[in-house]
């Protein structure tokens, strides 16, 4: 099965053990450690999740959170009321403006010209088109049509 | 069982909407066309009521392909769908 886990992200030089994760004073010794380490695999790879790596990356989660929580103003101390309707209020604009973009990226998008002989006639002239052409007994079947179009 | 024909002005209008496909269409290929074409019409031709089908003005039907309308009659001495005209459905909007 195939994974869109970056391997990357479970590195320790890119998150190191947060606050919360400080190693015991009684931790075993690493060899030890590694045996009871959950091994993921890959398609392509595998890595190893450790009980460091793992705290690590759940500390940066935390912390962007936290900070992501900030920068939109959302009072963390506010009861889960007040929470839930704030949060509430975000996701519906940020829904809109996704929306309002998406609408303006197809407006912007030109359709491709049609070209002339596709275009529908008016009735008249289409009601003249099939009268003409239902009159012309020459046909070709499917298979010879296909087999035109693939020798064009 | 039925089978389908194209009128040799429909054949250079199929052409046409092959060429614009290839450019537009998201599986432009020739095989994926012909697919097309073939999965809309596949169960016209089985249809048990194939002959009872409204149509659009008398003798002409309109089934879609993609972004193509492909107006047919149904030859019934000889037992075979003919597909006169076919052009572009926005066409049509516009």
């Amino acid at each position: 099965m195939s994974s869109n886990i970056d391997s990357s992200f479970f590195d320790d030089a890119d998150f190191g053990p947060g606050p919360v994760c400080a190693r015991r004073e009684d931790a075993k010794p690493k060899a030890r450690r590694r045996k009871s380490a959950l091994r993921i695999g890959l398609v392509s790879n595998s890595v190893t999740l450790t009980r460091s790596k793992l705290c690590g990356a759940t500390s940066h989660i935390r912390e962007t959170t936290s900070r992501i929580l900030e920068n939109m103003s959302i009072d963390l101390t506010a009861d889960i009321q007040t929470l839930r309707a704030q949060l509430a209020q975000i996701v519906d604009r940020a829904s809109e403006r996704r929306l309002r973009s998406i609408a303006a990226a197809v407006a912007d998008t030109p359709n491709p010209p049609i070209p002339e002989r596709l275009l529908k006639p008016s009735d008249d002239e289409l009601a003249r088109q099939l009268d003409e052409r239902s009159g012309n007994s020459k046909t070709i079947s499917s298979e010879e049509a296909y087999a035109r179009l693939r020798n064009r | 069982m039925y089978r389908y024909r194209f009128s040799e002005e429909a054949y250079d209008d199929l052409a046409a909407a092959l060429e614009y496909y290839l450019e537009h269409a998201p599986r432009g290929s020739i095989e994926h066309f012909i697919e097309d074409v073939e999965r809309v019409f596949s169960p016209v031709l089985r249809h048990p009521k194939l002959k009872q089908v409204v149509p659009i003005r008398p003798k002409f039907r309109r089934v879609t392909v993609w972004h193509f309308a492909f107006l047919y009659r149904i030859d019934e001495e000889h037992e075979y769908l003919v597909i006169d005209r076919i052009y572009h459905e926005r066409s049509s909007e516009s």
